[in-house]
């Protein structure tokens, strides 16, 4: 790469293969602008666009990137020829931007548009050099298109005034033969405004600034550009990634600084770049200033408030420190935000308020001739302390010199700037719903910090997005690293949910007896003792060992004798062990606390049928199917096993699962009742139902079934398990499809191999669990 | 098809008017047109693929006049325009040329009183003469906003006279025709004439059609066409391009915006992303369907500050409540504001003029509503309502 590439990188002036190579975040963009040029080139249709961002954020980059891949297509060459306009360049008049597009043609395309016909045009009159040119250009085009790029469209309308973008928007109207893409900081008047000749246009594509994902990318491109791979791995590491994340916030995702920060990171020595970074700032400042101009003076307050910020700032902050009304602070900001100077983000109820442009710090910075604070934070995030000193021990320049006291001196003074740019996103990423970027912000702060509950933390957000196994790693971290009991207690309880969740019920079992192990009747108990027993009645209840959940869920009940889950849970423990009137008295006792509670009424329905209390039962399950959604599957489960249960007598029997599928069918709840009668299959086989009774109930379901498309295959697999239950034969399993198989070995807790997959050819697995 | 909001569509890939085209056609072999339409419903597209494709006996000229602001600069233009094609047929010397040398049309030096008029005449004159097996077609584009533009720089008297000048080069070249088409109505910019005590009536003798957005059919059509232009996944395309095209109340404009922003956002297109999607773009504040003007041009259009004030009512009751309602009832609604209005007569006046500028529409009944869904839906939006 080339030295000069770091800080004066202008993209159109750039090597293009590198321009590719670099290149994050906006393929499918880029890829979508050259298509259209394509279509403007060779057909009728005719676009026009305006990318939209403020400095830095990579406009001309990605113009120079369809400028690049349009000029390589063969196929365009011959339809599509380009005006790419200088953009410092200034046009007071429509004839004027008509040479100017003519010049750009000259420079391009020497043989077809010579200079010397221009040169003859400018001796006449300008309405005459306006005609000729029009007429010249639309012959000249008659079979092809002219693309023009034209960046800092506002200064170009600003040139032409009203009269000139008129007759400009006139000869693209009347003569369908250009297309453009333009660029500017802003949506401003001259496209927004419905008397604007421009209102409405252009497409107008906002540029978003990198994530922080895409600016890892963006180094890593870099990285490997300048063959340095120790840079590359480093960057995906947790470590390499929350330095970037605490860079993003200093450069706000803004392209160029990455651009120039990169020089930093991908150099062994800083020596030649602490001047062009300040050479960079000071080439910025005249532009800025001008911006700072436009402003009221309050406003320009705001601004250089925010510009001596280190984060976002509130309304009522700024009010303070500049001694003004909130609310006159906040309209400001409000029309400093149209204006493009300033976003905010939410943070709960508060708005924070930063600059659009970090850019403008630094330029704001320059002027007071001290150390560039955005230097001296680079330095501070990307190089640990100790290696700090020994740069500042082998630093020769004055300036480098400076920066690296100052962040030395930063370090000792407050706290690591990646920690607190990472928690900013993780509280920003949960607040918008977005669980990939707060697990990689939560990854980056565990490593960072290496404390027990950043652990923790990590893992419960793990455990949200279902990577148990990932999760546990991070608590068994976390168990390491803790040192009180009572929270290795708590970690042990969070384990044991995740390892029943994936199924491990035994390793679960072990992990809640670590919770609980402390508790006795002369130690005060703690919420986590009753999750522990909780957890260990839920865990033993899935291996089907009903009596010692029951106590499990009875220790817990001692604890806290008001929660509405623990008695129904210990009311369907009873249930299973055909306790039903002691089962009652739970599900009572449940729904006294919590009335609407479907998971309650439900099992209070399936033992009252059980108990031959039908019309109660039913009665009380129409009620609750009603209101239900069908996510209590275990409750159709309850109810299905019910009615094999209640009634060895065939009309019965029948009469029964007639009235529970009109009732689900009513209910819009078929699908649920049929996975329902699929899973009961599994009580079923623990169940003391005689032979008869199976088939009663097989013959039962398959008649009722018939006539309800929704129940067909539940009813298939339900009927070839029964006849497993009979049997105790898997060859009976041959009558379904190989996923209906698997659905049925899952349900009766079997192999989920089937015998010929199986190394030992074995004909029955074990139940899981046990 | 690419999607292409604002963009400029190749006359073949205009969807769905081809019917009204026909029309037009066939009624401008009778007489000359004056096409009304909102905005962002393709009008010019339409004027686009006319031009594009005319039959063989007309020949069409087409002028963007949104640019023009005095009877000057609309004659200077229409000289141009016209010295371009008689210079296909190699007419070295013609009346308009003369007199637009004579008054240095460049310059503001004039030596007559209407110089304008001359040269708009004699280049129109010029044209017609020289056409033999075919006949002169102008399609002028935006002719209201000129008519108003003039008005506003040269005075009423001579936006009447422009207008009557047309009339006058109808009446007397009876093969000639023009299109004339305007997004705001060329009545209100008559209403200014008139209250300016200008009696004209200068295009009592054009038909007016309307342009209305597309047949659902074709709707889903071109939302389809652009789905698959943009190479968008979609789990069931027919599903999507139907949810686009209600969505955007069957405006090409719409339609062209919505599957843009799919693809610009990245999103399959899925019923409920569409959703979504057009319920961002109706509160964005950078306004990307270019809706505001439907509140901003109130007091444009309706200048008195109590019709205004009527206008914004009746969209604001209408906006809440879906149903369409009778006179009697926007009546009763106006007096329960605790406005003092008691004239019957005055609403009907505006309601009838809200009707000509799109706002409204009357049912079978009788009863106004919003002509245009995604229009009422914006207001409430806008309005807070």
């Amino acid at each position: 790469m080339s030295n000069d590439f770091i800080w004066r990188f202008t993209p159109s002036r750039t090597n293009p293969v590198l321009l590719e190579n670099v290149f994050v975040q906006r393929e499918s963009l880029l890829a979508n602008l050259v298509h259209k040029v394509e279509e403007s080139a060779t057909t009728g249709n005719k676009h026009h666009v305006l990318l939209i961002g403020p400095r830095g954020i990579g406009k001309t980059h990605l113009v120079s990137l369809v400028h690049h891949r349009v000029t390589q297509d063969q196929r365009l060459s011959k339809k599509l020829r380009i005006a790419w306009l200088n953009e410092d360049e200034t046009s007071t008049s429509f004839v004027q931007l008509l040479a100017r597009i003519y010049r750009a043609l000259a420079e391009a395309y020497r043989k077809e548009f010579p200079i010397e016909t221009l040169d003859e045009l400018l001796q006449q009159s300008p309405d005459e050099v306006e005609r000729q040119l029009k007429k010249l250009l639309v012959r000249d085009f008659a079979n092809k298109t002219l693309l023009v790029i034209v960046e800092n469209l506002d200064l170009l309308f600003e040139g032409l005034r009203s009269e000139g973008q008129k007759q400009w928007r006139s000869f693209l109207q009347e003569h369908p033969m250009t297309s453009v893409i333009a660029t500017s900081q802003r949506l401003f008047s001259g496209v927004q405004e419905r008397t604007k000749p421009f209102f409405g246009f252009f497409t107008p594509i906002h540029l978003h600034p990198l994530t922080v994902s895409d600016a890892v990318l963006l180094l890593q491109r870099i990285g490997t550009e300048n063959g340095q791979d120790e840079l590359v791995d480093y960057l995906q590491l947790p470590e390499g990634r929350s330095r970037v994340r605490a860079l993003h916030h200093l450069a706000g995702g803004n392209h160029r600084i990455y651009i120039v920060l990169s020089g930093f990171i991908t150099r062994d020595s800083l020596e030649e770049l602490a001047q062009p970074f300040e050479k960079m700032a000071d080439e910025l400042t005249p532009y800025y200033q001008e911006r700072m101009r436009w402003l009221s003076p309050q406003q320009r307050q705001i601004v250089e408030f925010l510009c001596t910020r280190p984060s976002p700032a509130t309304p009522k902050e700024i009010a303070k420190y500049l001694l003004a009304a909130e609310n006159t602070i906040s309209s400001q900001l409000k029309k400093l935000s149209e204006l493009g100077y300033v976003f905010s983000q939410r943070r709960g109820r508060e708005s924070l308020y930063e600059l659009c442009e970090p850019l403008m710090r630094l330029a704001s910075e320059v002027k007071q001739r001290g150390t560039l604070r955005l230097l001296v934070d680079f330095l501070r995030i990307w190089y640990r302390p100790d290696r700090l000193s020994v740069m500042l021990q082998e630093a020769q320049g004055e300036s480098l010199r400076a920066h690296l006291m100052a962040a030395i001196s930063a370090c000792s003074d407050s706290a690591d700037p990646r920690l607190a740019a990472i928690q900013l996103d993780i509280d920003r990423a949960k607040s918008e719903g977005r669980l990939d970027d707060e697990l990689n912000a939560l990854e980056e702060n565990a490593h960072a910090t290496d404390k027990a509950r950043d652990w923790y933390k990590y893992g419960v957000g793990l455990s949200s997005a279902g990577r148990f196994e990932d999760a546990i790693d991070c608590i068994d971290r976390a168990l390491e690293l803790v040192s009180t009991h009572r929270l290795s207690g708590l970690y042990q309880c969070f384990k044991g949910f995740l390892l029943f969740e994936l199924r491990a019920y035994e390793e679960a079992i072990h992990c809640f007896d670590e919770t609980t192990q402390g508790f006795d009747e002369t130690t005060k108990a703690l919420p986590e003792d009753v999750f522990g027993w909780h957890g260990k009645g839920e865990a033993l209840y899935a291996l089907q060992r009903f009596e010692k959940a029951g106590d499990c869920f009875d220790k817990a009940l001692e604890i806290d004798s008001d929660d509405e889950v623990i008695w129904c849970l210990k009311g369907e423990c009873l249930a299973k062990q055909h306790r039903h009137e002691d089962a009652l008295v739970c599900f009572r006792k449940s729904l006294r606390i919590k009335p609407d509670f479907p998971q309650a009424e439900f099992a209070l329905s399936a033992s009252l049928i059980a108990m031959e209390k039908w019309a109660d039962g039913i009665k009380l399950l129409r009620d609750v199917l009603q209101r239900a959604s069908g996510n209590d599957e275990g409750e159709f489960e309850a109810l299905v096993c019910a009615v094999h249960v209640t009634t060895a007598d065939a009309k019965r029997i029948r009469s029964l699962v007639n009235t529970l599928t009109d009732i689900c069918e009513k209910a819009g709840l078929l699908a649920p009742l049929g996975r329902g009668l699929v899973r009961s299959l599994r009580m079923l086989e623990s169940d003391p139902v005689d032979n008869e009774t199976f088939q009663r109930c097989r013959d039962a379901w398959l008649e009722v079934g018939a006539g309800h498309e929704e129940l067909e295959v539940s009813v298939r697999i339900y009927r070839v398990g029964i006849e497993y239950l009979i049997t105790q034969d898997e060859r009976v399993f041959l009558d379904l499809l190989k996923s209906e198989r698997t659905i049925l070995r899952q349900a009766l807790g079997l192999d989920a191999m089937e015998p010929d997959e199986r190394e030992d050819g074995s004909s029955r697995g074990h139940p899981s669990g046990e | 098809m690419k999607a292409n909001p604002g963009g400029r569509i190749a006359p073949e890939n205009v969807f769905g008017r081809d019917r009204l085209i026909e029309t037009i056609w066939e009624r401008l072999d009778q007489q000359c047109v004056l096409i009304n339409a909102e905005r962002r419903i393709g009008k010019t597209s339409i004027i686009n693929k006319m031009v594009a494709s005319p039959p063989d006996k007309w020949f069409p000229i087409y002028q963007d006049l949104e640019r023009i602001h005095s009877a000057a600069d609309f004659a200077s233009e229409v000289y141009h325009v016209v010295q371009q094609f008689l210079g296909k047929w190699k007419i070295v010397a013609n009346a308009a040329q003369r007199i637009y040398e004579d008054h240095e049309f460049s310059s503001v030096k004039k030596k007559t009183k209407k110089p304008w008029k001359s040269l708009l005449v004699s280049s129109i004159e010029d044209l017609v003469n020289q056409q033999t097996a075919q006949s002169l077609i102008m399609f002028w584009d935006e002719v209201p906003y000129m008519i108003d533009n003039i008005r506003k720089t040269d005075g009423e008297q001579v936006a009447a006279e422009v207008l009557d000048t047309l009339r006058s080069l109808r009446q007397q070249h009876p093969d000639l025709r023009m299109v004339f088409t305007g997004s705001i109505g060329l009545h209100h910019v008559l209403a200014g004439l008139h209250d300016a005590h200008i009696a004209t009536a200068p295009v009592n003798d054009m038909f007016s059609v309307e342009v209305t957005p597309l047949a659902p059919a074709d709707a889903e059509s071109l939302a389809q066409q652009l789905l698959q232009g943009e190479q968008l996944d979609s789990s069931n395309i027919e599903d999507a391009a139907t949810a686009i095209a209600v969505e955007a109340d069957f405006f090409p404009f719409y339609i062209h915006h919505i599957v843009n922003g799919l693809k610009t956002d990245g999103l399959p297109a899925e019923p409920d992303h569409i959703e979504q999607l057009v319920a961002r773009h109706l509160v964005d504040a950078n306004d990307p369907w270019e809706l505001a003007h439907f509140r901003t041009r109130i007091p444009i259009y309706y200048t008195s500050d109590n019709d205004a004030k009527l206008a914004h009512m009746i969209l604001d009751g209408l906006a809440v409540d879906s149903q369409p309602r009778d006179v009697a009832a926007l009546l009763e609604e106006v007096r329960l504001k605790g406005i003092e209005f008691d004239d019957r007569e005055n609403l009907l006046r505006v309601l009838r003029l809200m009707e000509r500028d799109h706002y409204l529409s009357r049912t079978l009944e009788g009863e106004y509503e919003f002509r245009f869904p995604l229009i009422r839906r914006w207001w409430k939006l806008d309005r807070g309502l």
